[in-house]
């Protein structure tokens, strides 16, 4: 094995210039198709970290009343508006507690409502709620700092009189600057619809304008606001939250997880329905649009990928057909035809192979500083096409190792067909003198 | 006697040029794909914004948000708050241009559907037009189901409207209007045993006899009472005795249609108000002829507590909906405007529908001109800057699928020059004899370039009709997966210009590449290659 190694890397040097061809073509081949589904990746990444963060934020657990699945139309004096998770800020804090468990935060999911503002109302709005413990979400957000100050603490305002009066401070979506002439500091009216159509209406300002760090068309219907803010709306006081949403560690063991939680739930009385993300969203979102895109570009990652390995398999035979004195040589020194195979085999993998691992590298460094370049653009139509406002390029592993595996796939397929009617020679070629 | 020469080499090395041969068809083949798939793919999502949205040209006021530079369009997708009033001259300005189709008022809002118990169904877009132009300005806007009648009698009627079609849990709620499933019950199974046994007590006639030990069971009992249109006949006296409206609301409506389809659901309705403890309710599935009340916000507002508009309704049909996009629903702009009690002339925009795409900026010059003369506060849209996320969409399949075509143009040139190069080495002593014999380098040149040439022709050629063949069975089949577009799939046509695009990109640089590298030879002398033998 190691003698012939020794042959086949002699070999890659001594034919150095038919095997930089096939290098440079398994390189570029490699470095494209690398560079295409980096290009879906990277729409994934910018969904997930951009409205996909706000509007599915992804969890590992969503906690839940379990009393708000099995609504029961028994005339026992149940309000739904009870169905709710009381205790919140302890049970936040117990349950971080838990081994395993990387954050909890609390929230009032989404609800749709509208703002007025004078004699204009922006309708179908999307209410979505902020831990102010959720740095995640809030560093996404871009916000001024006096904003994000406001954001993280709801506070309540004196009125002359000295009461205490609670205005709800709500952030909007910059376009609301261009589109409206809603500016800071401007009072607003909120109308908000809970369950079965409740309206609930509050007296809000207009705390500032969030520029996301990865922005969407969809996203200026997004109203933002702290989870307490909106718990306030909706007649709650600041403990009590619609749902706890848990992020899990690593590797952490989620049935144990799961388990625990209950039978801490349990020992305050307390029945609660802990779901997954793909139990309370399913399989859709913002983000399976662009997963069907890279699916869609993957098959044409195959295509280009069949027709060019048929070139460099035929390349590289034909250039093994150009060595018939070499080979022919080798027989005449006893060599056995399997032993030739390996040793081509091996020098064809070998070039194969770092053509293609120059491929991925180059690919590798060319996102890595379009990624630096931060190519920006607020054209709905970059947007969409790049899941954000950001272009940004993704490197996932299985990628990689696709690649890696489909270039490996050409070499075997080389080594099985083309070169055993390569090695097809006569020991007389070598001592002729022409190949002919 | 070069033709003669060409075939003859073209002959000895068949094999190589086989490879060679293979190699370019199957280029050629996957670029007639993929530029057929990049054209259709690009004005598929085009003219769907066209044909369902936008159309071609729009004409909104002055202020309006969607004549800024903006995207989201705030307050509701693609709604011009601001109204515009154009008279009965404008109409007939406007449709006597001879480029447009047609061109329609139209007034875009949106609302919440409400069934008649007051429960929210969805929430709709909608677009207010004439019954009679919306075929005709909005063509892929398909009626998928129902009669799809716009026309309004007038007061003391309900509403047409034509419903976007039924998405997601919408369609979940149709499947489950005709039987029972297990979630729909509400307890555990000690309390189910005691719900059988009530059952079995006042509809003896549909539960006695059948074993059901679990949900399932009893679900596929309840199934079979739900479909017998008599059930309503045999309800126990005893729920009759006091006065719940509920039931008689359910009992009313039951002995009311006249539609059979609607009896399972009615029947299921019955059962939960009977028996609320048990049975979640359930609400009515979106079908045509079920009637509703579209609840919308005036469109000004003194103060933000104006009362809503109510308009009766009822869904004649549905229309098909985009994923990504959505899509309206529609309604007849004189009802619209007689039920908000709007202006004859009052619209939100015109919508103009075009003969030929391209004459879109011709028009809109046409028309902004015309606005100009008026002293109207108007701005005329075009469909690429009302459709911009699904134009920048349409662009970047466009510039995605770039790429492949450019993997596939860089494989054609390589490996041309690698044929080359190889031909070269090995035809050297063949070459190194016709000089010797008196053949001129450049004739030697024009040879070789020929026979690269001719296979890059004739593969070219070969494989654009494997391409067309795949193009044309696409073009029956359709290609699946394509999200952005309605029905998700992509249907090719067959053009020529692929094939043009091909042989441009394969055959051409073939030849060129072939004829830079052969022009070593220019210079070489029969000894030079006669004489080396490495």
């Amino acid at each position: 094995m190691m003698l012939a190694l020794k042959i086949a890397f002699r070999n890659i040097f001594r034919h150095s210039r038919k095997n930089l061809l096939i290098l440079l073509v398994t390189a570029l081949i490699s470095l494209f198709l690398f560079l295409l589904i980096a290009f879906a990746d990277g729409a994934v990444s910018n969904i997930k970290n951009g409205i996909g963060a706000f509007h599915e934020p992804l969890s590992d657990f969503e906690i839940y009343d379990a009393r708000i699945f099995d609504i029961s139309g028994k005339d026992n004096n149940d309000s739904f508006m009870d169905y709710i998770i009381t205790d919140s800020f302890n049970m936040q804090n117990k349950i971080e507690k838990i081994n395993g468990v990387s954050s909890v935060y609390r929230s009032f999911g989404f609800f749709l409502g509208d703002i007025f503002f004078s004699g204009q109302r922006y309708k179908d709005l999307r209410f979505i709620s902020i831990d102010s413990n959720n740095d995640d979400q809030i560093k996404k957000l871009k916000l001024k700092p006096e904003a994000e100050k406001i954001l993280r603490e709801p506070a309540e305002i004196p009125l002359a009189s000295g009461t205490l009066v609670r205005k709800i401070p709500i952030f909007l979506h910059w376009q609301f600057s261009v589109q409206t002439d809603i500016k800071e500091g401007d009072d607003l009216t909120l109308f908000l619809s809970y369950f079965f159509d409740q309206v609930h209406t509050a007296e809000a300002y207009l705390a500032g304008f969030y520029t996301p760090i990865q922005d969407n068309a969809f996203f200026p219907f997004t109203v933002l606001l702290n989870v307490e803010d909106l718990g306030y709306i909706f007649g709650y006081d600041s403990d009590k939250s619609f749902l706890l949403k848990v992020n899990l560690k690593p590797r952490a063991n989620k049935a144990q997880i799961k388990n625990r939680i209950n039978e801490l739930f349990k020992s305050y009385d307390k029945d609660v329905a802990i779901m997954t993300y793909e139990e309370m969203y399913g399989s859709g979102g913002y983000d399976y649009y662009y997963k069907m895109a890279k699916n869609l570009l993957f098959i044409i990652m195959l295509l280009i990928f069949f027709i060019s390995s048929f070139g460099i398999m035929n390349a590289s035979a034909r250039n093994l057909m150009e060595r018939k004195k070499e080979v022919g040589t080798y027989y005449c020194l006893g060599t056995r035809k399997g032993f030739l195979k390996l040793v081509y085999s091996l020098e064809v993998f070998m070039v194969n192979m770092s053509g293609c691992i120059i491929g991925i590298i180059a690919g590798i460094f060319i996102i890595f500083i379009i990624n630096i370049l931060k190519i920006h653009s607020t054209d709905p139509g970059f947007m969409i096409i790049a899941g954000g406002s950001y272009l940004t390029l993704g490197i996932s592993p299985d990628t990689i190792v696709l690649i890696l595996a489909g270039m490996a796939l050409v070499t075997i397929i080389t080594s099985l067909t083309s070169l055993g009617r390569a090695l097809k020679v006569s020991p007389i070629v070598a001592v002729k003198e022409s190949e002919q | 006697m070069f033709l003669k020469l060409v075939f003859r080499g073209l002959k000895r090395y068949k094999k190589t040029g086989r490879h060679f041969f293979i190699l370019v068809g199957l280029c050629s083949a996957a670029m007639v794909f993929l530029l057929s798939f990049s054209f259709d793919a690009y004005n598929g999502v085009i003219e769907q914004s066209i044909g369902m949205v936008t159309g071609h040209l729009q004409i909104v006021h002055g202020d309006s948000p969607l004549a800024k530079d903006s995207f989201g369009n705030i307050g509701g997708a693609g709604r011009a708050i601001k109204f515009l009033e154009l008279d009965d001259d404008w109409d007939n300005w406007l449709n006597g241009i001879p480029d447009i189709v047609t061109a329609s008022p139209a007034i875009s809002t949106h609302c919440k559907s409400h069934n008649l118990d007051g429960e929210l169904e969805t929430d709709l877009s909608l677009l207010a037009v004439p019954a009679s132009k919306l075929a005709s300005l909005l063509p892929e806007a398909k009626i998928i189901e129902g009669s799809a009648e716009l026309y309004w009698p007038g007061p003391g009627h309900d509403i047409p409207v034509i419903r976007r079609e039924r998405i997601g849990w919408e369609i979940r709620n149709l499947e489950m209007q005709n039987n029972y499933e297990s979630f729909e019950f509400y307890s555990s199974f000690p309390e189910l045993e005691e719900f059988i046994k009530i059952l079995r007590k006042d509809f003896p006639q549909y539960f006695m006899n059948s074993l059901i030990s679990d949900k399932e069971e009893l679900a596929a009992s309840m199934t079979m009472a739900i479909n017998d249109r008599l059930l309503v006949d045999s309800l126990p006296a005893f729920f009759l005795e006091e006065y719940k409206w509920e039931i008689d609301d359910a009992i009313s409506e039951l002995r009311e249609n006249l539609n059979p389809e609607r009896i399972p659901f009615l029947n299921k309705r019955l059962f939960q108000v009977l028996y609320p403890n048990y049975l979640r309710s359930v609400q009515e599935a979106a079908v045509a002829g079920k009637r509703v009340s579209l609840m919308l916000h005036p469109f000004s507002m003194e103060d933000e507590s104006g009362l809503f508009t109510i308009i009766p309704a009822v869904y004649t049909g549905f229309t098909i909906y985009n994923q990504l996009f959505g899509s309206y629903s529609f309604i007849d702009i004189n009802a619209f405007r007689y039920m908000m009690e709007l202006d004859t002339n009052a619209t939100t925009s015109w919508i103009i529908r075009l003969e030929d795409k391209r004459d879109t900026q011709t028009v809109k010059a046409l028309i902004e001109k015309h606005i100009e003369n008026c002293g109207i506060n108007a701005a005329v849209l075009d469909y690429k800057t009302l459709g911009k996320e699904q134009m920048g969409l349409a662009q970047g399949i466009r510039i995605i699928l770039l790429i492949p075509l450019i993997i596939l143009f860089a494989i054609n040139l390589i490996f041309t020059l690698n044929l080359v190069l190889s031909s070269i080495i090995q035809r050297k002593r063949e070459i190194g004899t016709a000089l010797a014999m008196g053949q001129e380098n450049r004739d030697t040149i024009i040879i070789m370039a020929s026979e690269t040439g001719l296979i890059a022709v004739l593969s070219a050629l070969a494989g654009a009709s494997l391409g067309y063949l795949i193009v044309w069975l696409a073009g029956i089949f359709g290609i699946p997966g394509m999200f952005f577009l309605v029905g998700e799939k992509l249907y090719l046509s067959l053009r020529l210009a692929p094939l043009f695009q091909s042989c441009l990109f394969l055959i051409l640089p073939s030849l060129i590449t072939a004829i830079i590298f052969l022009s070593g030879l220019r210079k070489k002398y029969p000894v030079e290659l006669l004489g080396d033998n490495r």
